[in-house]
């Protein structure tokens, strides 16, 4: 059933999260797209819409994800898979609040998840250069490693290295705020992929 | 909260119902008005309900704070739920939480049977063509900015590592990545400094 399906996906990627949306994008994108939820190129766009609209990334992936997948009763179902987990265990901590401030048992797994979290998004990073800074997928899988061609085949679009440069220059410089950055994207990419079609 | 104040069970109706209303509408505030998350959230629940509102008290707040980042899932509803209940209990918890809620499912929900339709023309599909590689230059910098934060010393590097390999070249499941690192940060990292001679 779709709706159980949803519910489980999400609970598990909320229950092993910490420290913010950012990380869960991997999990998210793994679960769906294995699922044959969304394709990939799909799913980049909902992040990318994510970023632009108001609350927590995390949230709007999901709920985005689960409209898509089931309607407005999936989105609903994926939105409370999510929050789940942290809300039982927040409402449990709330009533042992100093037992848990004092203790430091969980610490040491804690900072290892917090590690994690830098090679989750690193691989959010790779999946999000390809089909834009380059036209296809890195051949980083074990089994594509050594196959003949698996790099050179890969061409560079030189529209998106451009619309990534300008993206980085302005948040050096100014500090382009999400919001702008991917409206800016949106209207680069436009104009690019009109004048100069891939 | 303020002890000289009677139980929050004895309290009139009217005003319990006067407080799940201001948190719940504080949080609707919060919650449409904020792009980017928790981490932005977190500063403007310390403006609304500590200095302005003055119902949580500076302490509880840094409580929040530090729960927050030991706890898993989506910081800003975790910080929702536990001002609520610092507040005013289960209610007030449920309150906050549908508070940051309600925005963003119904925002995204809208938008996402819009984006649907428009996918069938051209221009916006080669509009979204390039949003991918602004997506790829934000995260470069939530990168880069965790790693200084986070990555401290050759075990964390270790960690992240190990992460990023098992799921780009095995492409093992990213929730026992996880689960995985976890176990390797409690194996790393419990040796305490005060226990080395």
């Amino acid at each position: 059933m779709i709706y159980l399906e949803l519910f489980w996906a999400f609970c598990k990627i909320g229950a092993v999260t910490f420290g913010g949306g950012y990380a869960m994008i991997s999990l998210i994108q793994q679960e769906v797209v294995s699922r044959g939820w969304c394709t990939s190129a799909e799913f980049a766009d909902m992040v990318a819409i994510s970023q632009m609209t108001p609350g927590p990334i995390a949230l709007n992936t999901a709920t985005y994800v689960g409209k898509i997948t089931a309607g407005i009763p999936g989105a609903l179902t994926a939105t409370f898979g999510l929050i789940f987990p942290a809300l039982c265990l927040t409402s449990l901590v709330i009533f042992f609040l100093e037992q848990v401030k004092r203790s430091r048992a969980a610490e040491p797994f804690i900072r290892g998840i917090r590690s994690a979290a830098v090679g989750l998004i690193g691989a959010a990073v790779l999946f999000f250069m390809e089909n834009s800074l380059v036209d296809g997928e890195l051949p980083l899988y074990w089994k594509s490693i050594g196959k003949a061609g698996s790099w050179t085949d890969l061409s560079i679009l030189w529209q998106g290295i451009l619309i990534f440069a300008v993206i980085i220059i302005l948040k050096k410089t100014i500090n382009i705020k999400p919001f702008g950055a991917i409206l800016l994207s949106l209207g680069l990419g436009a104009a690019l992929y009109t004048f100069f079609p891939l | 909260m303020d002890n000289s104040s009677p139980l929050w069970s004895n309290r009139p109706m009217k005003e319990r119902f006067r407080i799940y209303g201001g948190l719940f509408v504080s949080f609707l505030k919060i919650s449409s008005l904020t792009l980017g998350g928790g981490a932005v959230m977190l500063p403007l629940m310390e403006e609304e309900f500590v200095r302005r509102r003055k119902w949580i008290g500076e302490e509880d707040m840094l409580d929040v704070y530090t729960l927050c980042n030991t706890l898993p899932g989506v910081i800003a509803l975790n910080s929702s739920l536990m001002i609520g209940r610092l507040k005013a209990g289960f209610w007030g918890a449920l309150f906050s939480v549908a508070g940051v809620l309600i925005p963003s499912v119904v925002i995204i929900t809208a938008l996402a049977s819009a984006v649907q339709l428009l996918m069938g023309y051209p221009l916006v599909s080669r509009a979204f063509l390039g949003v991918r590689a602004g997506v790829t230059a934000l995260l470069l910098f939530v990168i880069i900015n965790l790693s200084k934060k986070g990555i401290r010393g050759g075990r964390e590097l270790l960690i992240a590592l190990f992460a990023f390999i098992a799921l780009e070249v095995f492409q093992v499941n990213a929730v026992l990545v996880v689960l995985l690192c976890a176990l390797l940060g409690g194996i790393l990292f419990s040796r305490k400094k005060r226990d080395r001679p």
